[in-house]
């Protein structure tokens, strides 16, 4: 576009503008006047191209270290994108972003998160401060107590807000990934019903222990969420990292799971709502790995 | 500062690890040779000569030693010959093992989560996991009582910005939040926690600066006078140990060294961790709460090769 546009005179220019009525419409005062609409679409899609390209460039730890800066930044309304990166990084990603946040912002994420608001803070200083063992080793034992545990916080709901009691806590913050299945796993044996369904009040731990579980369906969750039309800004965003962060991860999956859910291709809903470069950007990221 | 001496020429890992081969393959076993060379060596050395000595001979030199060497001396310098985050990492499972912990063997935690480096810290925590198969937390979380978990747990997730950055209106507040939670009695308060396990260690080196002078007490003395659990002794650890750790290892190594028995296990691990970063200062320390020097000390309550071996990497033998 570059190596053409930069070489026409104001003749080729005047020339484009009169032979594209779709996009310059001639106006009263004698000139081709752009249409505003056109001007903000392609705003949009220069700025989306410039993120996606940027964010796929850069290193992941500095990627997840500004993700987690602009969340902090952002708020409670944006403690959910916290929770997604200290749930479904690995313990070795996680390290890599505290090292890179330290870098960037000259303190330990932890530091910063000990002193946000709200009663999430409990819950996001000890998620961001994990290392989990990754291994395939599993108490069951302790898993089945662990969800008894947990049956027994979620009923107390009304006396204790369980985002708040040490206990559980530190379950969900220091167990690794696979014993956190067993417990889940347990419980609906135990109770007949899935833990999810017990923990709708309980956003921030349904989202903790469904980052933790089964990020795919977190994931396609949050892509579907950025489809719709009335997606604010934020939630758009979306779109972007998650195909971004998880394209060399588990991408495959997530189209997979979201195939499933939403019974449409994801490269179709990709199609429906993003123009230009920045979707042709998204739909080779994701044929990378389909 | 360190005193472990270095050679002005330090041989090569091959010359080292021929010679020590020679030492423990000899006779009788030449301990002086296998003093005289792992005592002058640092932690980047030995494990070059470690990976040498593996590749040569295809046997662990670390099996060798502690075949070769028996008793204190010959666990001495297997634990010196470690990699310092397998080494504390072994040191934590050994002291959770026990069973009940008290505060003399959590101190050990302690020591690793707010005596040492942050990437120290961390590596601990990395080869926990590998060693062991369940991470540091989870081992705290099955072994540690409850009103001390929180605390423990806190302070071994901590990964601390490194660099001495100090804003002095956060060293105001943490003192004064401290310092209610010490009124009030309530030191298992999170916000106790947190200000202790995510602020850098110059940011709490200030902040206890600035409640010494605020309150006119040491903040590890009002924490004492305040009451006596186990919670409060932890506390005043965690606190000497991020503000002065000289202090901490001196008692550390005092403690080893009176009663009727010489606590051979605690003394080397406070010496051979501190060798390498602030020998010096425990020795001062040493000498002004006990008015005898640390060398003389270790004379008086050790003997043979492990005497010899102490006395080299604190800079008193040659």
């Amino acid at each position: 576009m570059a190596s053409i546009l930069g070489k026409w005179h104001s003749e080729h220019l005047e020339s484009f503008r009169k032979r594209t009525p779709k996009f310059f419409v001639e106006d009263e005062r004698l000139f081709e006047r752009w249409d505003d609409h056109h001007i903000a679409c392609l705003t949009k899609e220069f700025l989306q191209f410039k993120d996606i390209v940027v964010q796929w460039i850069m290193h992941p730890w500095e990627r997840d270290a500004r993700l987690v800066h602009e969340a902090i930044t952002k708020g409670p309304q944006a403690y959910g994108l916290l929770i997604e990166i200290a749930c479904t990084r690995s313990s070795e990603e996680l390290l890599g972003a505290r090292k890179a946040y330290q870098s960037l912002f000259d303190q330990s994420i932890e530091d910063v998160a000990s002193r946000l608001e709200g009663i999430e803070r409990k819950l996001l200083v000890a998620l961001v401060s994990s290392y989990r063992y990754e291994g395939s080793r599993v108490n069951e034992g302790t898993a089945r107590s662990e969800a008894t545990t947990l049956a027994i916080a979620v009923k107390n709901v009304d006396k204790k807000n369980p985002i708040e009691d040490d206990g559980i806590v530190r379950i969900l913050t220091t167990r690794s990934k696979l014993h956190l299945k067993a417990v889940v796993k347990y419980y609906k044996e135990i109770y007949g019903k899935n833990i999810d369904e017990d923990l709708d009040t309980l956003m921030s731990l349904k989202e903790t222990l469904q980052c933790l579980c089964n990020p795919q369906a977190y994931f396609s969750k949050v892509l579907n969420d950025a489809f719709k039309d009335d997606a604010d800004e934020n939630t758009k965003d979306a779109l972007t990292r998650v195909i971004v962060t998880r394209s060399n991860v588990d991408m495959k999956e997530i189209i997979e799971e979201f195939d499933k859910q939403y019974k449409v291709p994801l490269t179709q809903k990709i199609e429906d709502v993003a123009l230009g470069n920045y979707k042709d950007f998204l739909v080779s990221l994701i044929r990378r790995v389909a | 500062m360190a005193t472990l001496r270095l050679p002005d020429v330090v041989p090569s890992p091959t010359q080292d690890s021929e010679r020590l081969r020679v030492a423990l393959q000899g006779w009788g076993v030449d301990q002086e040779v296998i003093i005289w060379i792992l005592g002058h060596r640092n932690a980047v050395q030995r494990k070059k000569i470690k990976e040498t000595y593996q590749q040569h001979f295809k046997e662990s030199i670390i099996h060798c030693l502690q075949s070769a060497l028996s008793g204190v001396l010959g666990k001495a310098i297997a634990y010196w010959m470690e990699e310092p985050p397998e080494r504390d990492a072994k040191l934590v499972e050994k002291t959770l093992k026990r069973g009940k912990a008290g505060i003399t063997q959590l101190q050990v935690i302690v020591e690793i989560a707010c005596a040492s480096s942050p990437n120290h810290l961390m590596a601990v925590r990395q080869a926990y996991c590998s060693l062991f198969d369940c991470s540091l937390e989870e081992a705290i979380t099955s072994k540690v009582s409850s009103s001390l978990q929180k605390l423990l747990l806190g302070l071994v997730s901590s990964y601390r910005y490194d660099r001495e950055l100090v804003d002095l209106n956060v060293a105001k507040s943490d003192a004064a939040k401290l310092h209610e939670a010490i009124e009030m009695k309530q030191l298992d308060r999170d916000e106790v926690m947190w200000i202790l396990s995510t602020r850098n260690f110059f940011q709490l080196r200030a902040t206890f600066e600035h409640y010494k002078q605020n309150y006119q007490v040491p903040i590890y003395q009002a924490i004492m006078s305040s009451g006596s659990d186990d919670l409060r002794s932890l506390l005043r650890v965690v606190i000497l140990c991020i503000d002065a750790p000289e202090k901490h290892f001196a008692e550390v190594i005092r403690a080893s060294l009176s009663g009727h028995r010489t606590d051979f296990h605690s003394l080397a691990r406070a010496i051979l961790a501190r060798v390498e970063i602030d020998m010096m200062k425990i020795k001062e320390e040493y000498f002004n709460m006990n008015k005898i020097s640390l060398d003389d000390a270790v004379v008086r309550k050790t003997s043979g090769g492990y005497k010899d071996f102490l006395m080299t990497l604190i800079g008193a033998r040659i």
